[in-house]
């Protein structure tokens, strides 16, 4: 008998737990459901950069086990002949500060990191310490759609919609994934659920190789070369729900990496762009029975990535597709009535 | 005092731009011409890659580290700017890996962040090679900084005239000193049989993805020829030929197939990407490297000795080396001045 099992949410955590649930979880027929795809989700603006961020209170073995398992998937596809495709980029490049910070945990996952010397800072006038390093960088805007092929290839279907309630699927499927990131909140009643401004500008700078992210006084500018446009952010505004590029955040941004790297005053703008990052006090991945009788679903959750979602995508999607195994034989166990 | 420089490529360029910035306001007025037989996009350094590379030598003189060190600075002054870009120039960190392991370079402690490879990456990126080196160079690609240098010559006053000087001695009449700047050209005019040529193939692709260079040194028996690969401002240099006694001036495409299948095996994301130009060049090399020295050539027509100041035999590292060696050739022009200048009478 075939299961089905529902992802609702086609960003960077819906598509890679779908592929992940068809790769690990045997007998199953699984459905991508979601209001919007690629390229109007939060996931298709992000510059797609490797580095835990926005996490909160996520414990740290958590981030670390999630984020580790997906730089080893990220590395994996570097390799492969699909690299370009899922677009994955190796690059290096500065993380600069005002004042000396403690090595981040990650420092030991990427490649070659380094405190920056003396000669490097010449470079970055008022600019005191920083580390350099080799990362990974994962487009949405190329890796969603390289997602959808795999799913689909594997028998995956696809249906357009709106879910107001999860319970309205319990009739069709045996148990929802739930990867609705700052949808979340409002499907399942989660005010923990808040979103995180971001705003960055697309920009034509082809002699910009590697990246740069300045952290001081509240504000983090950064500058990340994608594969054909490169992004300059940014802003991490707690609670501001608003989609549109504001003029004051676009002013910010523009100076405060024109300052990084001058020759930027020359670029080309080609657009702006608003995403909300799903954050919450830390990531949900759970499984959950809701419902009674014959409206009774089991769900896995997975969202609140906040400025994650790409770091830590595929360890989650692996622990989603566990959790959906687990809830498919508790099911055997209590067939519905 | 009139000055000419022989050469519109990269080393002939930077001699002319660090001549007017150290010599223009000293010792009198200055009159600089650029005497070129061909200049972009007809010479050697239009095709180069562009990256900052000196030899892998242990030791280096200090004189030649002085110059490594010039090249260095005076990049890094540019990248500041608003302009760097039109210059061409660039930050670009990258890799240099090799067949059989090699001590340190000389010039480790002047590029930036000087590393050996991760295992992982020894490994993963590039299997057979035994070492690497990862840094972050620069990029100053000739075909965008040469243009850019003549604007800003130009609107110093500077002259440049097309034609071919055959003899260092038909410039006497005109000029006070020469600046001899010829590449492969020395061969002829400085009668320098250390001169010779060596004969590079590239092609330059859109692979808009790839973030770093990569040099590979030594046969590796899984790989085709000896391939590189520099990011440039819109496309990505593809090369691997060093040919000596090769005078083909035309792109032969057992070459083109030789760097083709040295780069996908060094790459294989390199499949299939769209081939945007194809290009034949001559690194100017010499044995016994670059010669940079003053000779007062006697004899001449006027009877007045010409001052001439050799700057030539970059072989493959014209950009690595120009800048420094500019601010050398500059140092020994205005030391010229200063003998020339009119003593003043009692």
């Amino acid at each position: 008998m075939v299961r089905r099992v529902c992802v609702v949410g086609a960003g960077v955590v819906g598509l890679s737990s779908a592929v992940c649930i068809q790769e690990k979880v045997p007998g199953v027929q699984v459905t991508v459901l979601s209001e919007k795809f690629s390229p109007h989700t939060t996931s298709d603006g992000a510059a797609g950069f490797w580095e835990p961020h926005i996490l909160n209170d996520t414990p740290q073995e958590l981030i670390r086990r999630w984020g580790d398992e997906t730089w080893d998937h990220l590395k994996t596809l570097y390799l492969s002949p699909v690299a370009c495709d899922a677009g994955v980029i190796l690059l290096s490049g500065y993380h600069l500060h005002k004042q000396p910070q403690q090595d981040p945990d990650w420092a030991s996952t990427v490649f070659g990191f380094r405190h920056l010397t003396k000669q490097d800072l010449q470079q970055f006038p008022g600019f005191s310490s920083g580390w350099f390093s080799t990362h990974l960088l994962c487009e949405g805007r190329k890796y969603l759609p390289w997602l959808m092929t795999k799913f689909k290839k594997a028998g995956g279907k696809v249906q357009q919609g709106k879910v107001t309630s999860l319970t309205e699927l319990a009739d069709r499927y045996n148990v929802v994934v739930n990867c609705c990131g700052i949808g979340a909140g409002e499907l399942v009643g989660d005010s923990t659920v808040q979103p995180v401004r971001g705003q960055v500008y697309r920009v034509h700078a082809p002699w910009i190789k590697c990246f740069f992210d300045a952290e001081y006084d509240g504000h983090d500018f950064y500058i990340f070369p994608c594969s054909n446009n490169v992004v300059l952010g940014g802003t991490a505004q707690k609670g501001n729900w608003n989609l549109s590029p504001h003029p004051t955040d676009s002013k910010a941004i523009w100076e405060g990496c024109c300052q990084l790297v001058p020759s930027l005053r020359k670029c080309k703008v080609d657009h702006e762009w608003v995403g909300l990052r799903p954050s919450r006090p830390k990531v949900r991945l759970e499984r959950e029975s809701v419902g009674k009788g014959s409206s009774s679903l089991e769900v896995v959750h997975n969202y609140g990535h906040g400025g994650a979602g790409i770091t830590l995508h595929w360890g989650c999607a692996q622990q989603a597709a566990r959790l959906v195994q687990e809830a498919l034989s508790l099911q055997q166990l209590k067939p519905k009535l | 005092m009139k000055v000419s420089v022989i050469g519109g490529g990269i080393v002939g360029m930077t001699s002319a731009l660090h001549i007017m910035e150290q010599c223009s306001s000293a010792h009198g007025q200055l009159e600089l011409t650029v005497i070129s037989e061909k200049f972009c996009p007809d010479n050697t350094s239009y095709g180069a890659g562009g990256l900052w590379k000196p030899p892998s030598q242990e030791h280096m003189s200090e004189a030649e580290l002085k110059r490594l060190q010039g090249s260095f600075d005076f990049l890094t002054s540019v990248l500041r700017t608003s302009y760097a870009h039109e210059a061409g120039i660039f930050l670009q960190p990258g890799y240099i890996v090799h067949m059989d392991p090699i001590p340190d370079p000389a010039w480790k402690d002047i590029v930036v962040g000087f590393r050996h490879v991760t295992p992982w990456e020894l490994t993963n990126l590039f299997p057979g090679y035994k070492q690497g080196w990862f840094y972050t160079a620069f990029i100053c690609q000739p075909r965008d900084f040469l243009p850019w240098a003549k604007k800003r010559l130009t609107q110093r006053g500077v002259s440049f005239v097309q034609r071919k000087v055959n003899s260092l001695e038909e410039l006497a009449p005109h000029y006070d000193i020469v600046v001899n700047c010829s590449g492969v050209g020395a061969t002829k005019l400085a009668s320098d049989e250390a001169v010779s040529a060596s004969r590079g193939q590239v092609m330059r692709v859109k692979a808009p993805w790839l973030r770093y260079f990569v040099e590979t040194d030594g046969k590796n028996p899984v790989i085709d020829g000896i391939p590189y690969m520099y990011p440039n401002l819109h496309n990505v240099v593809i090369g691997g030929i060093k040919q000596t006694g090769n005078s083909r001036i035309t792109n032969d495409p057992r070459d083109t197939d030789t760097i083709w299948k040295g780069i996908l095996a060094l790459n294989s994301q390199m499949k299939g990407a769209e081939v945007v130009e194809e290009w034949t060049g001559f690194r100017p090399m010499r044995d016994g490297g670059i010669r940079l020295e003053r000779e007062t050539l006697t004899g001449t027509s006027t009877g007045r000795p010409l001052e001439v100041v050799h700057n030539y035999g970059h072989g493959e590292a014209g950009v690595t080396w120009s800048h420094g060696c500019a601010k050398e050739v500059a140092d020994i022009v205005k030391t010229i001045m200063a003998e020339r200048r009119p003593k003043s009478r009692l």
